[in-house]
């Protein structure tokens, strides 16, 4: 009787086995939840390439065509006035201005990890074939279901020294217009280096600031003006404002910002003694166009700065690393 | 121990190898997994993050819309982005699979409003996809390695109506359950041999060390290849369901018990006899045997005795041959009783004595005889099994044979009947 019920066991077993172990495709996998989702880059660095290589493209296509109206599909703020300005003056003058030219390669790009949107996405090109300077491109997303657009694009200064950023595997962080803990706020630097350009190293925030390229020859050419509307009994002034909300930032791992900004200007030059003001350059000519002068000529422009704003306790002076300026309307008052 | 457990573990072991081939074989799991689920009612399907690659990196997405005028699209995309692009809209999640062939799907809507800005663009012209189709109808999207991030978001359209979503995954490695059986039926053989030799042996050793303490003699273990016989013949009776037979290895032990008990009560019934039989037991012998021993005087008698019982038996009148008959009797009793107690060795050692022992233990047993008559006093039985422990000392080899090919106490008589016959020829 034993010995049948120690059988039975061992039959049991072994048909439990069997079933247990038959043809199966094991173990249904279920979902692990992942831990990094929260804080993985916007895009791949070949997303990006293929984002800027689309901007450029739509450029090239607007530059190719003449046509300026191409360019809204990929060309937003600052740029988009900029580019479009360029555009009407290559088609008055016949070429492109050569400091339009944007490299199609990278040798840096900023990639944040931040959800929300506006996304902003920094790219730093090469030089130009020219050996211009590298550019800084702001390349800026609306809304989840807007497509990036190029923002802001400034041609950094020779030999500016960028601060260091999250690699982009890693992932920097977009900044505020009034993140605390810096030497001003991103919106206050850029309007106290509107302030300085307007007023020189007569601005009270003048020592806020390191020396930089833009301001100097910036200075040095409305020193040149001034000169020449002296002489005619003429007057120039030129004001300075930050525009409102045409602010981008991005953390530095030193915990500094990177900001681009967008200055608007006004240049207005007032000849004495009946005189007709007229436009300075080729660009104020061509937007100018064959409009009728008169005494007084204002023109519009644009200036994109790039401002490195450091820690508040790093004993650093706001630095502009990169700036460019375009004028987009040129009138006779 | 080798009766039973050593069988169990053989069985599972051929179980687990048999299991494991069919494993390996014609169960082997599918290389390729499809999962299905239908959808109506909702214009975007998203999948979970980590749902795409659930089975594998390497997956497919088909989506097949029942209208087949819709435009059907598809795209992967990092998690935060799908939401931003379905935000405020309901959705269907894909959230796993709920077995097999079956995806899991559950109904969602993601918080927040509405996209609006002036410069929308198209499902798939979207920057922020990694990939992007559309088509009529129906649309497929691969899932590779590099899109271990991304999750896949399916627009079917503003009037869709039902749709078939299906993943498809190629696994890379299939779940290998062969070589656990295979190493779980290695464990068992293992573990069957060990318990039909190494295991099966202590409590023999143990039971052998509380009669005598004798050292242990190494030759005296079983060997593993008479363990691995005993256990094969084991099995096979097992296999053979005999209720009734009671089995072979059954018999043995209880040849073992009933051996020793056997032994020992022969011994004290032997004793007794001698006890209560002495002076019948010496008289005789005494004088046949001083006889066959000593000088001139007595030996015509004593021939004349022999010649007598050899030829007629009826030659002397002290020692009838009945009475020589039942000495010897006694006497390989005697001799065979010390052994008994250490078992089916013990019933041997007459068989071994029989084969081998040849003169000297003849010798010895004149000797004992000797002994015997010179102090009729003492039992016998004492020095008798000081010389059948050495005789044993010089056979056990043999004892061991025979007690291994199923010696049972009928044998052991047998070899104290022959032995007998033999003595009485000598004599």
């Amino acid at each position: 009787m034993k010995a049948r019920s120690m059988k039975l066991i061992a039959v049991v077993l072994s048909v439990g086995m069997l079933t247990s172990l038959a043809a199966c495709e094991g173990q249904v996998p279920v979902v692990q939840p992942s831990a990094s989702s929260s804080a993985t880059p916007d895009m791949s660095t070949a997303q990006e390439k293929k984002i800027r290589l689309a901007t450029l493209k739509v450029i090239d296509d607007a530059d190719a065509a003449k046509n300026v109206d191409l360019l809204p599909q990929r060309l937003s703020g600052p740029e988009l006035d900029v580019r479009t300005s360029q555009l009407t003056v290559a088609k008055a003058t016949g070429g492109l201005d050569k400091f339009a030219t944007i490299p199609k390669d990278m040798t840096q790009t900023v990639i944040p990890t931040d959800s929300g949107w506006p996304r902003e996405v920094y790219t730093i090109t090469t030089t130009t074939q020219d050996q211009q300077s590298k550019r800084l491109l702001v390349l800026r997303q609306d809304s989840a279901r807007s497509n990036y657009q190029l923002w802001g694009m400034a041609r950094l200064f020779q030999g500016a020294k960028l601060p260091k950023f999250a690699v982009p595997d890693i992932g920097a962080q977009l900044g505020q217009a009034d993140d605390p803990g810096l030497l001003a706020k991103p919106q206050d630097a850029v309007n106290r280096y509107a302030d300085l350009l307007q007023n020189g190293s007569g601005s009270r925030y003048a020592g806020d600031f390191a020396d930089d390229y833009f301001r100097q020859s910036l200075t040095q050419l409305t020193q040149t003006v001034q000169e020449g509307m002296q002489r005619n009994n003429g007057t120039q002034q030129q004001i300075f404002n930050a525009a409102p909300d045409q602010i981008s930032v991005m953390r530095s791992s030193d915990g500094g910002d990177l900001v681009v900004a967008r200055i608007d200007s006004e240049w207005t030059r007032q000849t004495g003694q009946g005189r007709e003001s007229l436009p300075a350059n080729d660009d104020e000519k061509a937007l100018f166009g064959a409009a009728k002068p008169t005494s007084t000529l204002k023109v519009t422009y644009v200036n994109v700065v790039a401002l490195y704003v450091p820690p508040a306790k790093a004993n650093q002076k706001i630095t502009a690393v990169g700036a460019e300026r375009q004028p987009i309307k040129v009138e006779a008052l | 121990m080798r009766g039973v457990v050593a069988p169990i573990l053989g069985l599972l072991a051929v179980a687990s190898i048999v299991l494991g081939y069919l494993n390996a074989t014609i169960w082997k799991p599918s290389s390729q997994i499809t999962a299905k689920a239908t959808v109506s009612n909702t214009r975007y399907l998203v999948t979970d993050p980590g749902v795409l690659q659930l089975v594998d990196s390497q997956a497919r997405l088909k989506v097949d819309a029942k209208n087949a005028d819709a435009t059907v699209c598809a795209a992967l995309g990092s998690a935060k982005d799908v939401a931003g692009w379905v935000a405020g809209n309901a959705y269907t999640r894909i959230s796993g699979l709920n077995d097999w062939t079956t995806l899991a799907t559950q109904q969602a809507k993601v918080q927040g409003t509405p996209s609006s800005g002036g410069n929308e663009v198209a499902f798939q012209d979207s920057d922020m996809w990694s990939a992007a189709h559309c088509g009529n109808a129906s649309v497929t999207l691969d899932i590779g390695q590099k899109d271990a991030n991304s999750i896949a978001l399916v627009d079917l359209g503003e009037d869709s109506s039902q749709a078939t979503v299906s993943m498809q995954w190629t696994r890379q490695t299939l779940p290998d359950f062969a070589t656990p059986l295979y190493f779980v039926g290695g464990l068992l053989v293992v573990m069957m041999v060990l318990s039909a030799s190494v295991f099966a042996m202590p409590a023999r050793k143990r039971r052998k060390r509380m009669i005598s303490s004798e050292p242990v003699r190494s030759s005296e273990e079983v060997a593993i290849g008479e363990a691995l016989t005993g256990s094969l013949r084991g099995l096979t009776t097992a296999v053979r369901i005999k209720p009734k037979s009671g089995g072979g290895q059954r018999r043995r032990h209880a040849a073992h018990g009933a051996g020793s008990q056997e032994g020992t009560k022969a011994q004290d019934q032997s004793a007794a006899q001698s006890a209560k039989q002495g002076p019948a037991i010496i008289d005789p012998t005494s004088r046949n045997m001083v006889a066959d021993q000593q000088g001139a005087a007595s030996e015509a008698s004593v021939s004349a005795g022999g010649e007598g019982f050899a030829d007629s038996g009826e030659a002397t009148s002290v020692i009838t041959p009945d009475e020589l008959q039942e000495y010897f009797a006694r006497l390989s009793q005697e001799i065979a009783a010390p052994d008994q107690p250490q078992g089916a060795a013990g019933n041997d050692d007459a068989t071994s004595i029989e084969l081998d022992s040849g003169d000297e233990d003849v010798e010895a047993v004149a000797e004992q005889v000797g002994d015997a008559v010179e102090q009729p006093g003492d039992t016998p039985v004492q020095p008798a099994a000081d010389d059948t422990g050495d005789a044993d000392d010089a056979d056990n080899t043999h004892a061991h044979e025979s007690h291994e090919s199923g010696a049972s106490g009928k044998d052991a008589e047998d070899g104290e009947d022959g032995e007998n016959d033999k003595e009485g020829e000598r004599s």
